[in-house]
């Protein structure tokens, strides 16, 4: 594994190189805006060849995940992005709600009306608190609220 | 009479009732962060930074310091009860603090971490008050290459101090450093890895990625642990020590504070080590040390101490040279920059409203914390019976709003989610994101110094091993990074070291 570690970072520090050419090395006298970005890729290639050529063994293999769980993790991920690109087009209050309402549904809420009801009170505690309270300006969507 | 002077000028910015309103809500916060799992100081001062942009900045850091030191109180009252610690600065309080509570002596336990906690935390401020103005007036001779070695220093020792591979731990650092440079460069005005985007011209974030990851990415690895909290059901009476208690406990509380403030101050170094070592120290001096892990009251007192002590004085290098030492300075750091303050040595003659005012109402802070301790212990403890399913769903609303709040701009949640993800990612793969956050902090300072020594040098490396101080600076840094290679020291260190403050 820690080997793969090692890989992926080589590979990031190659693509730093690499989209990075563009910008001026500059000279040590007057260092341009590429050197800096340069010396931190080679840095990673360089700790990414000692993990490659030293893995450690017993190191970094943390508790295996199961299935169910990344299914639950996976979910609430989607559902995160989702929320992100239509919060500006449907409005602060329906994506939070319904966003908010699956949550408490995966996090252990069997029954629905449970999880509606915790959605109802805590989209609108947010709501009054950040809207009416902190005046923070969320977002209204087509709408109108 | 110069220090009296200073003293009225902080206590008069510490002491006006808006002033005196945010610092109780920090440190009401953060007991209540340090009581509830799941969510520690750094995701909570980035998921309350928006809404302190329109505070005037001494009242925004009066207010983000209290959720600092607060949570070091909070914590100590999950480790008694319910044997877990809500932080990882109160680890070494469930040995002696659990069993204390087992005999039916929770009371004196929470009672004498809240009054060590206290006076660990105002002898701190004290030395705070001191030792602050002369390390700015020391370091008023640091230029550009004391600087960057002074950083390169601190990266190292934190990596010393947390736990996993050094060299993963590096990695993450290098990482954070990467995730520094993306934007528009200051020095030339040069767009850097942009890729056309208008949210990264100003850079990635801070807020973004540590709520990220810290807050979302804590979540979702809550998300496969089952729940296991048992709160201890005796019913806490007599919060106050008895005199023998006091006897037994006193000397510990002195030595605590005084190797809390010292390890607070070094950087890298913090809260977690001085309660290990505070621990460590009375056990070894006390003539009858097989009872400590039994419920003695020293092992509770003196790492409590400690911990607040190093929290106190972590923001001696903060407030005096702008240099972070940890996570949570380095968060405060960047909330004094949002608010056009950037700390220096000139910090205590230009603002010296901020600098004795922060520091003055820490003094007022640790007393209402120890108002809202020990009298309000039972709130606290009703609130550790607030079932997950509650907490991480309003902890994930909290972050997305924050985010969302800071620029009105939906792209900025889809950069916290990535960076939530990649901090799940790196737990599960033992790569700490600590030295990520820190490193992504102090990336662009460093680069500039760098840059700057540089120039002055004409491009001679050299520059950073003729002047003696920044010489210290390095060959420090070479010889930690060196003895790593000691097998004996790399498995101490493997011992002791826990992620700090997080």
């Amino acid at each position: 594994m820690e080997r793969l570690y090692g890989l992926v970072v080589f590979g990031l520090g190659t693509a730093i190189l690499w989209d990075g050419r563009s910008l001026s090395f500059g000279s040590f006298r007057s260092p341009g805006s590429g050197m800096f970005p340069v010396l931190i890729a080679v840095l990673m290639l360089f700790l990414s060849l000692l993990l490659i050529v030293f893995p450690r063994k017993r190191e970094g293999t943390g508790q295996s995940v199961s299935r169910k769980s990344i299914g639950r993790l996976s979910a609430v991920f989607v559902a995160l992005l989702l929320y992100a690109f239509l919060l500006e087009s449907l409005g602060f209050l329906i994506v939070s709600f319904l966003l908010t309402t699956l949550l408490f549904a995966v996090f252990g809420f069997q029954r629905y009306w449970q999880s509606v009801l915790r959605a109802i009170v805590s989209t609108g505690l947010a709501y009054a608190l950040f809207e009416l309270i902190l005046k923070s300006n969320l977002p209204k969507g087509v709408f109108g609220f | 009479m110069e220090l009296l002077h200073n003293l009225y000028t902080g206590f008069s910015v510490a002491l006006l009732p808006f002033n005196l309103l945010f610092c109780f809500i920090g440190v009401f916060i953060g007991t209540m962060v340090g009581v509830l799992p799941g969510i520690g100081p750094a995701a909570t001062i980035a998921v309350l930074l928006p809404i302190t942009f329109g505070l005037p900045p001494e009242t925004a850091i009066i207010m983000l310091a209290g959720i600092f030191y607060g949570t070091q109180y909070g914590g100590s009252t999950t480790s008694i009860l319910v044997n877990l610690p809500g932080e990882a600065s109160s680890v070494v309080t469930c040995l002696d603090g659990y069993q204390m509570a087992r005999r039916g002596r929770a009371g004196p336990a929470l009672g004498i971490a809240a009054f060590g906690s206290f006076i660990g935390g105002t002898l701190s401020v004290v030395g705070l008050m001191f030792v602050g103005p002369w390390v700015a007036n020391f370091s008023l001779r640091f230029g550009p290459p004391e600087y960057f070695s002074l950083m390169c220093l601190s990266i190292v020792i934190l990596m010393f101090l947390s736990k996993g591979s050094m060299t993963k731990s590096l990695i993450s650092a290098s990482l954070g450093l990467f995730v520094s440079v993306i934007g528009t460069d200051p020095m030339s005005g040069i767009q850097r890895f942009t890729h056309g985007s208008i949210t990264l011209l100003d850079g990635v974030g801070l807020v973004p990625v540590v709520m990220g990851l810290f807050g979302v990415a804590e979540v979702f690895t809550s998300l496969e642990e089952k729940e296991v909290r048992e709160v201890f059901k005796v019913e806490i009476k007599g919060l106050l020590p008895t005199l023998r208690d006091w006897k037994e406990s006193i000397g510990p509380i002195i030595r605590g504070s005084f190797l809390g403030f010292l390890l607070g101050i070094l950087p890298g170094g913090g809260t977690i080590i001085s309660t290990f070592s505070s621990y460590a120290i009375e056990k070894r001096i006390s003539r009858r040390p097989e009872l400590f892990g039994q419920g003695q009251i020293a092992g509770v007192a003196g790492p409590e101490t400690a911990n607040n002590a190093a929290s106190t004085s972590a923001m001696v290098p903060l407030l005096s040279l702008g240099l972070p030492t940890n996570i949570i300075t380095a968060l405060l750091l960047g909330a004094l920059m949002i608010h056009g303050i950037t700390p220096s040595p000139f910090l205590v003659t230009e603002h010296p409203q901020v600098f004795w005012g922060i520091i003055t109402s820490m003094y007022i802070g640790n007393v209402l914390l120890l108002i809202l301790n020990l009298p309000l212990i039972g709130l606290w403890v009703r609130l550790l019976k607030i079932p997950y399913g509650i907490i991480f769903p309003v902890i994930l609303l909290l972050c997305l709003i924050g985010v969302y709040t800071l620029n009105s701009n939906a792209h900025e949640i889809v950069i916290m989610l990535i960076f939530g993800a990649l901090g799940y990612l790196m737990r599960k793969t033992g790569f700490e994101p600590a030295p990520f956050c820190f490193a992504m902090v102090i990336g662009p300072i460093m680069e500039m110094n760098f840059r700057q020594a540089l120039i002055q040098s004409r491009g001679g490396f050299g520059i950073f091993l003729t002047r003696p101080i920044a010489a210290t600076l390095i060959s420090v840094t070479l010889i930690l990074l060196l003895i790593q290679l000691l097998p004996k020291i790399a498995k101490k260190r493997a011992i002791i070291a826990r992620d700090d403050g997080v």
